[in-house]
Parts: C-alpha cells; structure tokens; sequence
C-alpha cells in the first residue's frame, strides 16, 4: 500500500503542519544538512517501532523520547501530530503528548501495523549495519522474509518443551536418588543381582509370612515381611525390642557415608577448580574460534597457538565435553553421597528417639554422650541437603559416630532373635528401596529418552528451516548479485552471496569473491564505500521480495560515501528494479538530485528550503530548483542571478557531461569534482562538432545550432558569469541574457521530439548515447 | 498455521524417534505431531502451557502400547 501523503505538525524540526505529498508516486526530496527532510523519515520510524526513534534512544531524550521527538518551542495551544495518508484513503492519525504518550487513531484500518522498520527504511548509518550484524541478527532479519517464523517458533517451543520435561519429571533428582539407593543395596546385598535379592526376600517371606504363600508379587511380598518383622519386635519383650533398636543403629555406616561425601568433594574440587580456570581462558576464545573452522586443513589452538589438525583440534573439544560431562557425573555422586548421609543421620535419629531405647539413652553411663544427643535431635536434614561443608563432616564424626559405637557396645550381648530381627528389617528395607527404585530407573529412562527425542526433533526442525531458507537465500542472492552487477559492472568483487553457515543454527552470513580469492566476510576486505554499497543491494533485494506488498521504500542519505560514478549507477539500479514500487529518495547532494531529476521518469521532485528556526520549522523551496531562481533575482540583485546562474549550470553541466562519458582533463585531487561550466562547455564543443547528432531524412546529421547554443552560453559565462561572481558587478540585462543563454544550451540536451535527455545507452551499439526515441545521440566512442 | 505441505513434519519425527531407547510410544509421536502442526508455530508458549504439556507428554511416553491387532490377511 502506497504512501500518499505525510503530515507532521510540531514534530522533530518540524513547526505548523507540513505536508510530503507524494501523490502516491516515488518521489526525491532534496535538502540541505539541517532542513529537516529525515523528520519525515523519523515519523515513519516512530509509527512502525512503536513510538520509538532509534537515534534518539539515548539518556538525554527523557523517559518516551519526548524530549527528541517534541519541537523544542511547541507554543501552548499547539499540537505534536503525524497523519499518514495512504493510497486506498485510509488514514493513521497519532496525536503525542507533552510527555510523550501518544494515541493513535485509524490504526485498524491501515496497512502500516504490519511493516517491519528494518525493510521498509534504510538510513545513512544503518547501510552497512547489516554487513556489521551478527550471524544470529542476519537470520532474525531475514527470518520473516523466508516466511519460516512459524518453523523457528516451533523449533524454539520444543527446546523449551525438552527444559520443561527435565524439570516436571525432576529427572536429575531421580538419578542422585537412583545413586543412594545402590549404595544402600551395595552395602546390604553385596553383588547380588535383582533376581538374587527377590529370592532373599523370597525366602524370608517364608520365614515370617508362611500363612501367605499365595503372595507372589515382589513389592506386596516385602511389605507383608516388614509388617511381621515389625510385628515380631512389637511382641518381644522391652529388652529385646531395645536391642533391635540399638542392633538397627549399630548398623548404620555412618563413617563410610562420610567418608564418600568427604571423597566425592575432595574430587569435585579437585576436578572444577582447574576446569574452571582454564575454562575462562580458553572458551572466550575458543567459542568463537570453534565456529570459524570451515575447510582448513589446520588451526592455530586459541590457548596454545601451536597449529594442530583440524580432526585433532575438534576431537580435543569433543574430549573438553566429556570431561565436563565427568565434572557432571562428579557432582551428582557428591550429591549422592550426601543424600545417603542425611537419609543415615535421619535413621538414627528415628531409631535413638523411640520409646524402646529410652532407658538406655537416660543411663547415667551415657551422661558423656549428652551434647552427642543435643546434636542429633536438633540434626535438620533438609538443610544439610542445600549445603555441607567440612566443619558438618566434621560434626558428625566427632558427636555422632559415639553413638553408634555405644549402641554397638550395648548391643554385642544381644540375643540372637534380636540381632536377626534387626538384620531381617535391613534386608527389607532396602529390598523394597531397589525394587521401588527399579520402576523409577525404567521411569528415569523413559524420560531421559522422550528429552532426547525431543532435542533431535528441534535439530530435525532447524535443519528442515536451513534446507527452505538455503532456497529464499538463493534468490535473494540472485538478486543482490543482478543489483551489484549494475552498481559495480566489470569490478573483481564477484559472487556476492548469503549463505548459512555449516553446522551452525540460527545463523546467515555473506560471503564474496574479491579478485578471485574466496571470502568469508565482506569486513575482510570491502571498503566503506563498497560495504555501503553492498548494504544498499542487500536492502533492495530484501525489498524486491515484497514487491506483491506494494510498500514505499524510503532512502534517507544512503549514497553519502558513495562516489560520483557510483551515485549514477544508483539511478540505473532504481530505474531497472523499482519503477513498480514507491521509492522515497532523500539527499542533501545537489549535484545527484539534479542528475535524479534529469533522469527518472514518473518521480516526483522537491526540495526543502533551509531552515531557519523552530517557531518556522521546515519549509518546502516553491519551485525546484534551477534557472528561474535565478531569474527571481534579476530585479534586486543582477550580479546574484548571475553567480547563480553559473553555479547552476556548473552542476548541470557536470552531470550531463558524465552521461555523455565527455572525456575531460584528468586533475589532481577534489578539482576532479570541482569543474566550472566553462570547463565542460569547452569540451562539448569541441567534441560535439563530430559527436552530438540529430537525426535527418536518412542519416544522422551534426547537431550545430547545439554546439552554436553551448558556444553562445560559454561566451557570456566567461565575461559576465565570473564578473558577476568576482566583482559583483552584472546589469539587469547581461544578467537576463546570460540565463536566457544558459537555459538555451540547456535546452539542447534534451530531445524536441520525446523530451528526453540524451543519457540512455545504445542498446546495440556500444558506443552511443542517444534519447529515448533515438532522434538525438552522442556518439562518445569517436570522441 | 502451515498451509504448505506437512510431510516433512511426519518425516522429522520419524527421525527423531529412530534410536531412542526405550522406543517414543506412539501417544508422544502423535500428540508431537498435532502440537508441531498447529499450536506451536503460532507464538513462544507460556509456562503454563510448557508444565502441562510437559506432563502430558511424561504421562504419554508411560501409555503402554496399544496390543497388536491379529491381521485378518495373514499370508
């Protein structure tokens, strides 16, 4: 949808309303540094990002940009407006606030909420920005123009969905718990297999249960055992019940499961602390490094500098993995060895707190042992959990490990029954631990599996968006290489392309092919200028596929550091690709918009007069700019129409001789740029004698009443034009009749018959330039 | 919402469930199936949507396999 007219009032440098109106056409807007044209572009800017302004995002501009975006002497009364006017009639109005809020009305019905900034404006300081992206920004730029956000959003949901798994299913706590519970069955069943310790069980079963032999499932089997164990202690007698209990605790290997804890940091340690320094030195650089390995055969190690293989180099970070993968398993069988602590500690102080040991625990024999018991009943598993340190290690030893050897002491006079019951209890115990633990094993791997299929189905997914984009990617390519091949014909920076890079997601880069040799960046080794250039392709090709949009494109300032042949080819690059679309070109280069003007059919043109202060705001000049300014002086001020006129026509003879391919003088330095009429008169009349042609009944003839014109011209530019500049004084009528001169040489340039100018080249014949319908031509390969 | 063809979604999770051990049931293949196809290419989803889809799929991949149906045409 086209843009017809833009309206700001009181915004940025702008004062009482000001319409650009485009009429719907492309359009140039030529201003000079300072008179505003870009307020235009920034009210774009402010509606597609959302009230934002990306060069005004900065601590000064106050909390909305007001600041910025307000003029600085709105007067009371007046209001900051934008109003966007399209094609179809539909309207965007937005009214902003003193403080910056806004409120928008029309929004529903226009087409403009679905642009996206980054295609539609492309500004002096952003052309290269897209060179200067990252691989990651590349792709999100792009993304939405391959029309795979729905892929991406997909692929992006299932990673989270694969992190939600692991953290509903609490997999990672399953597996420490898996740990505790085969040491507990290492310490109790020894290598026993799982068919083994069912027997066990089995058999015990018999024992205690020999009314219930109709029992058959493993888990009902050891809970009936446990309650008839439990049963057979409740009906003993106090003193054997008080020696199960102590029997129960004396078992307890509370020194081994310090011991592991105290090993297994001992190891964390050992193993993070050096891991973590040569990480911080290594993967800063190696990350970035390890992306860049393409075809080299070998790698200068990040770490080291020694060159090593590329096979060797990949196998030492796939080995840096697995160790970090063993730092892992370390951590969770500290973690392990922790639980079985607490789950220990815990036991002996269920055990030490029943009623049946509670006349040995107030024995005065074990009156030693009463800050041991302080401890344990204040012990709070849960917090030992989060964290234990050395001194807790510690603790232990010192006030509890007396424990279990005085409860081992009282209970080596045991009787028999007792010290089976207890042992029977243990057995069960931790019978009923494996056999829960079986389950939650097969339930562990269930999900480590449905995570894993998961992770391969967003890898499947990413790569089904690298095989679609790799086909956009092609044809925008296509496109960047035709455009560039326009701007740059015959220069040795060739094969212009995007492409992904391997192995790598979510990531587009460019590569090109300067003087034969192969590129991975165009920062290697492109100039300023050419990145700029190559900004610019890459937009337009971006644009050229939302032809079917219909949307403007606005150019604010994008060929500043372009040269002046690289400029014109611009206009040819517009004029083969663009003539369908609504291009908003702005420049502050005279020189290019009077070449502009000369040269793109259906635009329209206009410029901005300079601006002088807040309260008048921006300004349009009434006419374009050209010889009837200087005609408008004549009355007043002769010898300024004068000067005038020979500036004007220094400029429009520039541009005409640089079509024409007048081959001049080479100069040193900015001269080359610098040329006065006299200078371009002098050569076109020289070579325009033989080269500048009408067409006559059956051939070409010399075009001499335009050389007579440009002889005329020269004349008075010479005597009158540099008098009037040097020493200000010209009369009325010398001053009229140098730019009735001017315009008349002028005028020749174009054709009587289309009205073209004389700038296309012959489409079979090399060596001409002509006008459109071919009646006038320059034949500059005889020149 | 896709409007072009869907097969590479079959294709790809297909793939993904080669050489999981134990097998992806077919209760995750096809509740994968229906979310790529639809929900999940709409927008990022919430938490709430992430727990209890993760759940649904958890709770899926413990589904035992439907038994085989005796084929009638047994050669």
């Amino acid at each position: 949808m086209r843009i017809e007219i833009i309206d700001i009032a009181w915004f940025r440098g702008a004062a009482d309303a000001i319409e650009l109106d485009t009429k719907s056409r492309s359009m140039v807007v030529y201003g000079e540094n300072g008179t505003g044209k870009s307020c235009f572009v920034d009210a774009i800017e402010y509606v597609l990002n959302g009230g934002r302004i990306e060069h005004l995002a900065h601590e000064y501009s106050g909390k909305r940009q007001e600041k910025g975006i307000l003029n600085t002497h709105t007067p009371e009364g007046k209001k900051t407006e934008l109003r966007i006017k399209f094609k179809d009639g539909s309207e965007l109005t937005t009214e902003i606030k003193r403080n910056g809020t806004s409120t928008s009305s029309g929004a529903e019905h226009v087409a403009i909420s679905s642009w996206e900034y980054r295609r539609t404006v492309l500004r002096q300081n952003e052309v290269a920005a897209f060179i200067g992206d990252t691989k990651g920004a590349k792709y999100s730029a792009l993304l939405p123009l391959f029309g795979l956000d729905h892929m991406e959003a997909g692929a992006e949901n299932v990673r989270q969905l694969a992190k939600s798994v692991r953290a509903v299913s609490r997999v990672d706590e399953m597996r420490i718990k898996l740990q505790g519970v085969e040491t507990k069955r290492r310490e109790t069943f020894g290598t026993d297999d799982y068919d083994q310790i069912l027997k066990r069980i089995e058999k015990l079963h018999k024992t205690y249960c020999p009314d219930k032999t109709a029992t058959t499932d493993p888990l009902a089997r050891s809970d009936e055992l446990e309650t008839a164990i439990e049963t057979r202690i409740s009906e003993s007698t106090a003193d054997q019940r008080r020696y199960t209990t102590l029997q129960d605790v004396a078992g307890l290997k509370l020194k081994d499961h310090v011991d592991a804890v105290r090993s297994a940091s001992a190891k964390l340690a050992g193993a993070v602390e050096p891991l973590i320094a040569e990480k911080l030195e290594v993967l800063q650089s190696a990350g970035v490094f390890v992306e860049k390995l393409g075809d080299e055969e070998e790698v200068e190690c990040p770490a080291c500098g020694r060159s090593i293989p590329v096979p060797e180099f990949q196998a030492h970070v796939r080995a840096e993995k697995e160790r970090l993968q063993e730092v892992i398993a370390t951590f969770e069988t500290r973690k392990a060895a922790i639980e079985t602590l607490c789950d220990a500690v815990k036991s002996l102080k269920s055990s030490l707190s029943k009623a049946d040991v509670k006349s040995w625990r107030d024995d005065p024999a074990q009156e030693s042992l009463s800050e041991s018991f302080t401890y344990l009943d204040g012990f709070k598993a849960d917090a030992f959990r989060v964290s234990f340190t050395e001194d807790d290690l510690k603790n232990i030893e010192d006030k509890l490990l007396p424990l279990i050897d005085a409860a081992a002491t009282a209970s080596k006079d045991a009787p028999p029954d007792a010290k089976q019951l207890s042992t029977d209890r243990q057995i069960v115990e931790t019978a009923k631990a494996v056999i829960d633990a079986k389950e939650l094993g097969a339930a562990g791997k269930r999900t480590e599996a449905l995570i894993s299929f998961l992770n391969a189905l967003e890898q499947g997914t990413r790569e089904e968006i690298r095989l679609r984009s790799q086909n956009v990617i092609d044809e925008i390519t296509a496109d960047i290489q035709g455009m560039w091949a326009i701007l740059h014909p015959g220069e040795p920076i060739e094969n212009v392309r995007l492409y992904v890079p391997p192995d790598t997601d979510k990531a587009i880069d460019i590569g090109l092919k300067f003087h034969g040799k192969e590129q991975d960046s165009p920062r290697l080794t492109l100039s300023e200028g050419f990145r700029n250039s190559l900004g610019l392709c890459i937009f337009l090709a971006m644009a050229k596929r939302e032809a079917s949009n219909d949307r403007p494109i606005f150019l604010d300032d994008v060929v500043v550091s372009l040269d002046r042949n690289h400029r014109g080819m611009i206009v040819d690059l517009l004029e083969k690709e663009f003539m369908d679309r609504q291009v908003i070109v702005l420049t502050h280069d005279r020189v290019w918009y009077t070449e502009l003007r000369q040269r793109l059919d259906g635009w329209s043109f206009k410029a901005l007069r300079p601006w002088e202060n807040p309260e008048v705001g921006i300004q349009w000049r009434e006419k374009t700019w050209g010889l009837e300014d200087a005609r408008t002086k004549l009355e007043n001020d002769p010898a300024s129409a004068g000067t005038l006129a020979r500036t004007i026509m220094d400029i429009e003879l520039a541009t005409r001789a640089e079509r024409l391919k007048v081959r001049l003088l080479y100069l040193l330095g900015e001269r080359n740029d610098h040329r006065m009429a006299h200078e371009f008169l002098s050569q076109l009349i020289s070579d325009g004698k033989e080269c500048f042609q009408i067409r006559g009944e059956e051939k070409y003839d010399p075009y001499q009443d335009a050389v007579d014109a440009f002889v005329g011209a020269d004349k008075l530019l010479v005597a009158w034009g540099n008098r009037a500049t040097h020493s200000l004084d010209l009369v009325r009528n010398e001053a009229k009749n140098l730019i009735a001169a001017c315009e008349k040489a002028l005028a020749f340039f174009d054709c009587p018959k289309c009205k073209k100018p004389v700038h296309k080249l012959h489409e079979e014949r090399a060596e001409f330039v002509q006008c459109k319908c071919g009646h006038l031509r320059w034949r500059y390969g005889k020149a | 919402m896709y409007t072009e063809a869907e097969d590479w979604i079959d294709k790809r999770i297909g793939e993904a469930r080669r050489a999981q051990q134990p097998t992806v049931t077919d209760a995750v293949a096809i509740r994968m199936t229906d979310l790529v196809k639809g929900k999940l290419g709409e927008g990022p989803l919430t938490s709430k949507e992430l727990t209890e889809t993760a759940k649904a799929l958890i709770a899926d991949m413990a589904t035992p396999p439907a038994p085989e149906v005796q084929s009638s045409h047994e050669d």
